[in-house]
């Protein structure tokens, strides 16, 4: 099923970023065989902030991972920016993460042994020719957009959960990506600062960010434009 | 791949040792004992082999000796004896690997001091002399160019003439006669000892060859019957030799299909051979050493290993932000090779240090050369590499979303 193109309605735009064509995965695990994803068809396009919603296990993760480029599936079509994924090798994939995906985890994930600047600017160490010079100025850019340039030189244990994933979400916009996936953004955080970074993420989607979020928590899938309801590893 | 790519490598790598000083230095230790045994080793074997060098030379290693008799290699003596011209010992001096050229011409005269006569043996040579035999003089100097210009009549006596005639008296200054002619004593020489054939080398009182012919009382001129000469260095040997040989062949007019008249004797294979046998000994110590380094090596491996399970969840990380396995190899492999060469500088201090301690105990002075310290420096650096590769390797292929689950 072709999920409905809200963005066609209001007139905004019509750009498919993200297309599954009958995804399925299945996992081996010695002679048994796990299907998590059924035939998932899903179109997403830009300037979407959409919420995907499932208890843990329905497969949201899964799908998420393989919408990121870390994971393939075992059958169907995936294109990212209207390019099929399937024929990339890993490290083409890398590439593509890097310069058109921004990630948020439920874990922050900020290499701890590196202070706040050093980790956002991480993803331009991978990508482009700037020098350090330049790289630790869009750095700080970023860690500006986040409230958090006064904290550049502190270590991720220094930080407070909010400041840390304010951090990563600096971190995720550093190569100015077109898509920015969060997987469970709020998952470590109580509900005040929750609510901060759901703004920070509203403020992305109003700058033209595609913004894909995994949440079990309904208030948060509430936030979104629209929400995917995953079960069972099957679109509901 | 950029330069400023490598080096944000190599400071990251930095940074990582530092963050850990203590695992740092335990894991580069087995490097740094690697790399200064193996400098310690070479150091003092080049130490013996320039000490056995130069024992080689004072043997005669660097030496021809040119006789004036052609042989076959069968014994047989073929062509006409000639003894050696002027002309060709000046042009021999001009051949460039030749250092020193020293003819010799033997005769034996009655020599008288005082009341004591007695017929001795007197070699007519030059300045050459005394450097080419590595034989100084005990009191005195030796007979020096203008000495052999002039034909001056002055001599140096062997030790054992010096004892037979002055015994403990100072015979510097003092005249002897040759023949009733009378000579100056200008020197007398260290002893040399007998030969092993039971000859005394001692034995002879040296005046310049031009006074041999000068002051002949019977009207009989000493041809140059030997040569003597040394080259530059003992591998100049062979070269001097064909040097030489066409050289006098052309002065002699030989045609293609004559016989040399003349014969070199030299003794540079044994001299090769001996060298050798250093250099075998040098490879088998160094080989040696070197297990230690492969030892160190596979402690630096070890350590990388441990380093990347601890570091999973980084790499999980960097690979889903962007990091290609290149990038993760190189990432690993600069912290290796970093190790690697910080155990290898602070060998090679350490094998400098001790290799002076150790020439102490030996007895002979030990050699570091600068192509030991870069080879040194090299091999450490390749050492971490190499077995950084498969820590580097095995980090490269983690899957992101195992890794990233990965708690710290």
């Amino acid at each position: 099923m072709l999920y409905p193109n809200q963005k066609d309605i209001n007139g905004m735009s019509n750009k498919t970023v993200i297309e599954l064509e009958n995804i399925n995965k299945i996992y081996q695990t010695g002679k048994n065989e796990l299907q998590v994803l059924f035939d998932i068809c899903l179109q997403i396009y830009e300037g979407d902030f959409i919420s995907i919603v499932g208890p843990s296990g329905s497969g949201k993760t899964t799908l998420l991972n393989i919408m990121a480029c870390l994971d393939r599936p075992t059958s169907g079509k995936y294109f990212l920016g209207g390019k099929n994924v399937k024929s990339k090798s890993n490290d083409d994939l890398s590439k593509i993460r890097n310069k058109s995906i921004g990630f948020i985890f439920q874990s922050f994930n900020l290499i701890s042994r590196h202070t706040a600047i050093e980790n956002v600017q991480m993803p331009l160490q991978y990508s482009d020719t700037l020098d350090k010079k330049e790289r630790n100025k869009k750095a700080l850019e970023c860690l500006e957009m986040v409230d958090l340039s006064n904290r550049a030189k502190h270590h991720p244990n220094e930080l407070s959960g909010g400041q840390q994933q304010r951090v990563a979400i600096a971190r995720s916009l550093i190569n100015n990506p077109d898509i920015i996936l969060a997987d469970e953004p709020t998952g470590n955080l109580d509900s005040k600062t929750s609510a901060d970074i759901i703004d920070l993420l509203k403020k992305l989607h109003d700058s033209g960010k595609t913004i894909i979020i995994i949440t079990h928590d309904e208030s948060i899938a509430k936030e979104a434009m629209d929400t995917i309801r995953i079960k069972d590893g099957r679109i509901i | 791949m950029k330069l400023s790519y490598i080096i944000d490598n190599i400071l990251e790598a930095k940074t990582n040792l530092l963050r850990n000083v203590p695992r740092t230095i335990l894991t580069s230790l087995g490097i740094v004992i690697g790399i200064t045994s193996v400098i310690i080793l070479v150091a003092i074997t080049d130490g013996a082999k320039n000490i056995i060098e130069q024992q080689l030379v004072s043997l005669g290693a660097k030496t021809i000796v040119l006789k004036p008799i052609g042989r076959t290699a069968s014994g047989v003596y073929r062509g006409q004896a000639a003894d050696f011209s002027q002309n060709e010992l000046k042009l021999m001096k001009g051949i460039p690997s030749v250092e020193f050229v020293s003819p010799i011409v033997k005769t034996s005269n009655q020599v008288s001091y005082r009341d004591i006569v007695q017929v001795v043996a007197v070699v007519g040579s030059n300045e050459d002399f005394s450097l080419i035999n590595d034989w100084p003089t005990a009191s005195g100097a030796f007979i020096n160019r203008i000495d052999v210009q002039d034909g001056a009549k002055v001599c140096v006596l062997g030790a054992t003439v010096q004892k037979r005639f002055f015994g403990a008296e100072q015979s510097v200054g003092k005249q002897i006669r040759i023949d009733g002619v009378s000579f100056r004593v200008i020197g007398h020489l260290t002893e040399k000892g007998l030969t092993p054939g039971g000859r005394d080398q001692d034995d002879f009182i040296l005046i310049p060859y031009t006074s041999l012919n000068r002051w002949d009382y019977k009207g009989q001129l000493y041809g140059i019957s030997n040569i003597i000469i040394s080259t530059t260095k003992t591998t100049n040997v062979d070269y001097a030799k064909f040097a030489i040989r066409k050289m006098l062949r052309e002065q002699r007019g030989l045609l293609k299909d004559q016989f040399d008249n003349f014969q070199m004797v030299s003794y540079e294979n044994v001299t090769k051979k001996i060298l050798q046998t250093t250099t075998i000994l040098k490879v088998l110590l160094s080989a040696i050493a070197s297990i230690s380094l492969v030892v160190g090596g596979i402690g630096i491996m070890n350590v990388m290993l441990v380093s990347v399970t601890e570091r999973t969840k980084e790499i999980g990380i960097r690979i889903t932000i962007g990091a290609t396995s290149k990038d993760i190899i190189f990432q690993f492999l600069s912290e290796s090779a970093l190790l690697s060469f910080f155990g290898g500088l602070i060998g090679i201090s350490l094998g400098y240090t001790l290799s002076q301690v150790a020439s102490g105990f030996v007895g002979w002075p030990a050699i570091i050369s600068t192509k030991s310290i870069v080879a040194a420096c090299l091999f450490s650096a390749f050492i971490g590499i190499f077995f950084g590769i498969y820590p580097a390797y095995k980090a490269a292929k983690l899957d992101p979303i195992k890794a990233i689950r990965n708690e710290e």
